[in-house]
């Protein structure tokens, strides 16, 4: 092999390696579509759940992407697009939805939806990010 | 003089309303780092603070996993690797203001007041001093305050292979709005 050829392939090899490194470094964030739920909850029952017991309730949704059907108490635009869904009072479901995500006119206090997000964990809300909207239905019951 | 009695005592009747524990669940806190390859920001804005003006007590409580980052792998990282969210998901602070009975939170205008307590990070905790500026209106009460936090104080690991990348210290920053409202 002459000397040229293994510069050639060292080269090669070199770009492939800052190729794969500048992909990694640069990844985007997986969106929510492209990811399925690995628990599906009603906002109600699962504030039960967090509140009764806050580790276990983590162990098993922490860092997962989890489905909630509730009902929006609160549309929020200040800092970042959210929703506030009923609670018990104290304890309600913050989803929190990417910057610069605008909701339907439908999306509004009182009616039914269901929000696909990844969960953080609870303080006295317990928060979801990255979310998306699964389906809305306006103004129910 | 009967009115002027009645009014003075609806007044501070109303003033100890406000003096209650008020809430803010959506607070600022972000954290920067100089780094020679990039700078790392990270801000989470789902931070959960109360204020006591009747006691002068102050708590935060904020998710480690609500800190977003401009890159995913950074988040990643910094979840998995150095602060450990799944095994410690919060991070916690709880102080009193110091001086607080003679700084002026009965009236509006700004100041300048010093917060001591301990935060808790990764496992372990940590006092914490830091000086706050409050600004009080009739409508809201704002806080907010810049402080330095040792990373190797709370016992977050730093691979060598990137050790020269990651600042020893890491400037934090807080911002917070209490509304007056309820």
């Amino acid at each position: 092999m002459s000397r040229n050829t293994i510069y050639g392939f060292l080269l090669l090899l070199a770009m492939v390696l800052i190729g794969v490194g500048l992909y990694l470094y640069n990844k985007p964030r997986p969106s929510m579509e492209q990811q399925s739920a690995a628990y599906t909850v009603k906002a109600m029952d699962w504030i039960e759940e967090y509140t009764a017991d806050e580790n276990a309730a983590n162990q098993k949704y922490l860092g997962n992407v989890i489905e909630v059907e509730g009902e929006i108490q609160e549309v929020q635009m200040e800092k970042t697009p959210m929703l506030i869904l009923t609670g018990n009072g104290m304890n309600s479901v913050q989803c929190v939805f990417p910057e610069g995500y605008s909701f339907d006119p439908e999306v509004k206090p009182e009616a039914s939806i269901t929000v696909k997000g990844m969960c953080n964990g609870m303080l006295l809300d317990i928060i979801l990010t990255e979310c998306m909207i699964v389906s809305s239905v306006p103004e129910e019951k | 003089m009967l009115l002027v009695l009645v009014v003075s005592c609806m007044h501070s009747f109303a003033q100890s309303m406000e003096k209650q524990t008020m809430i803010d669940r959506n607070g600022t806190t972000s954290f920067f780092s100089v780094a020679p390859l990039e700078n790392i920001v990270a801000v989470n804005n789902q931070v959960l603070a109360a204020i006591n003006l009747q006691k002068g007590t102050v708590a935060v409580s904020m998710l480690m996993r609500g800190f977003r980052f401009k890159k995913t792998l950074m988040e990643e990282h910094f979840n998995e690797n150095y602060v450990e969210s799944d095994k410690y998901p919060k991070a916690t602070f709880q102080g009193t203001i110091k001086d607080f009975t003679l700084l002026p939170f009965d009236q509006n205008g700004s100041f300048e007041a010093v917060v001591e307590g301990e935060v808790s990070l990764h496992g372990v905790t940590q006092p914490l001093s830091t000086e706050v500026q409050f600004t009080l209106t009739d409508k809201f009460v704002q806080a907010s305050t810049t402080f330095e936090l040792v990373v190797a104080d709370f016992e977050i690991k730093i691979p060598q292979l990137v050790v020269n990348n990651i600042a020893k210290k890491v400037e934090v920053q807080s911002r917070f709005n209490f509304s007056k409202k309820k």
